[in-house]
């Protein structure tokens, strides 16, 4: 199962959750992904994901309250298959 | 539910925002100047001709300079549609704006009120074209919940204030008898302060405060019920002529602006990360001017109802003045500055980035695009001009000093702004020789 790096920014101001984001993202390798808790939808990390043809998924949890999980399409099938996509 | 987030394949060329924000501190700058070659006892009575030409270089040169910009870049982030018109409109708005400003504020300061003639179209081609534009977007169904509900009642209470600054300055010019309102000039100020300028803060405090300071949002029935509350108050007062709804409309006014200001002290209290913010500072100081203002706008208000006017009460009047328009409207246009244009030059400049991702490590941080020390030297300049302006209303003594520390706080603005905006040329610049051709 591909290992996680998690990252909480819900209480980061802008734009640390980008530049914290990006700074673990361009260290990812196949294998792992970014799990990121965010007050809000980070729509210019997610220009920044396809610039590195990185796949997202961002779900929604409450008001104010996203989980975004940022993957390799490599290991697409293996978070399938434990249900994180 | 809604996604809580930034339309940003709307968000605007960073220019259309900073046209405007490079320009305001010169125009405050020289509002300073004025001042401080004009007699000292220019602050002892509200309608000098050359404070009106300081206001106005306050109000419009500073004030709507900056709150014009930033429309033109909020309104299409957080309503994700684009304004029509786009740069252009931008730019006419600017240009008009700017002239207008700099002919009105030489009219008022020679006593010369035909140069009046030059102001007023060019002030009407200004907001015309800027309520047009952002009108026609924010009359249509679009998104941005409690901030695009309060700019709507913010872009009624520009209209009404300009329509009748404009129909003061053709009387001053020669050009009308005075309208069938009476109290034209109080009417404009309060709809221009109480209602333009504070439904515009209050709109985009519901999107900044939750977002650069980390803090609960505002509850949506105090959000829509505070601009309901200012916009009928303000009907009340320019169209109901009895005294006892005149006076209940000051109050739900003064009440409605209290509790704004104390919401959102109350807010700034519970941001999650307790760090040193200057910015934080501004919003805490422009509240307590709020709050002071509003208190004194009823005690005033009754005070005037019940005795004669007099000398005092003119330079009451001129206290409110510069609570409103230095303490309450200014500090948080200085401290919103100092966020925002470091986050807009951050934005932009990353999204140049994408075509070569390597390039994000070598922009510069959001805190060196406007240094911590910059803002914190803008924060004391500021409170030691808005203490010394306070002072000039008790003794004249005090008019040149205060007019002194105001033209540095605006000089030091100045040019806080330009080096930001330097150093995102600069990089800019850099990205463009890096990028692959």
């Amino acid at each position: 199962m591909p290992r996680e790096l998690l990252l909480d920014a819900r209480e980061l101001e802008p734009p640390e959750p980008f530049e914290q984001a990006t700074s673990l993202l361009r260290e990812m390798e196949p294998g792992q992904y970014l799990r990121m808790l965010h007050r809000r939808v980070p729509y210019p990390l997610f220009d920044f994901c396809q610039g590195m043809s990185l796949q997202y998924r961002l779900v929604q949890e409450g008001h104010e309250s996203y989980d975004i999980i940022i993957y390799f399409p490599v290991d697409e099938y293996s978070l399938r298959q434990v249900n994180l996509l | 539910m809604r996604m809580q987030g930034l339309a940003l394949e709307t968000i605007p060329p960073i220019h259309i925002p900073f046209r405007f924000f490079l320009s305001a501190p010169w125009m405050g700058l020289l509002g300073a100047l004025i001042l401080l070659v004009s007699d000292t006892d220019a602050m002892a009575f509200q309608w000098n001709p050359a404070l009106l030409g300081v206001t106005h270089l306050l109000t419009l040169g500073f004030m709507a300079m900056v709150m014009l910009g930033a429309m033109f870049q909020i309104v299409p982030v957080i309503s994700g549609q684009l304004v029509p018109g786009g740069a252009i409109v931008a730019a006419l708005v600017h240009a008009f704006l700017l002239g207008g400003v700099l002919l009105l504020s030489s009219g008022f300061y020679t006593a010369n009120y035909s140069i009046f003639l030059g102001a007023i179209p060019l002030l009407l081609f200004a907001f015309a074209i800027f309520l047009v534009a952002l009108g026609s977007l924010l009359v249509r169904g679009v998104g941005g919940g409690d901030s695009i509900f309060c700019m709507r009642f913010a872009g009624l209470s520009l209209l009404v204030a300009v329509g009748l600054g404009l129909l003061r300055s053709a009387n001053y010019a020669g050009l009308t008898d005075l309208p069938v309102i009476d109290n034209v000039a109080n009417i404009h100020i309060a709809w221009g302060l109480g209602g333009w300028t504070l439904l515009l803060v209050m709109a985009a405090s519901y999107q900044v405060i939750p977002m650069f300071h980390v803090t609960p949002a505002y509850p949506v029935p105090l959000a829509r019920a505070l601009p309901i509350t200012v916009f009928l108050s303000l009907l009340a007062l320019t169209f109901v002529e009895n005294p006892i709804v005149q006076g209940l409309a000051v109050a739900f006014l003064g009440v409605a602006a209290m509790s704004y200001a104390v919401y959102t002290a109350y807010l700034l209290s519970r941001r999650k990360r307790k760090i040193p913010d200057v910015t934080a500072g501004f919003w805490r100081l422009s509240m307590g001017c709020l709050f002071l203002a509003a208190l004194l706008t009823m005690a005033v208000y009754f005070w005037a109802a019940l005795s004669s006017v007099t000398a005092m009460h003119h330079r009451m009047y001129i206290v409110l003045g510069i609570l409103t328009i230095y303490g309450f409207a200014i500090s948080v246009i200085q401290g919103m500055l100092q966020k925002i244009v470091p986050f807009l030059s951050y934005l932009h400049l990353q999204r140049r980035c994408l075509a070569n991702i390597e390039l994000l490590q070598t922009l510069p941080h959001m805190g060196n695009i406007i240094p911590a020390s910059n803002s914190r030297w803008q924060f004391r300049l500021h409170a030691a001009a808005l203490i010394l302006l306070l002072l000039a209303t008790a003794h004249g003594f005090f008019a040149r000093p205060a007019a002194l520390v105001m033209a540095a706080d605006f000089a030091w603005l100045g040019y806080t702004l330009s080096r930001a905006a330097w150093l995102y040329h600069r990089c800019v610049l850099r990205i463009a020789r890096s990028s692959p051709q």
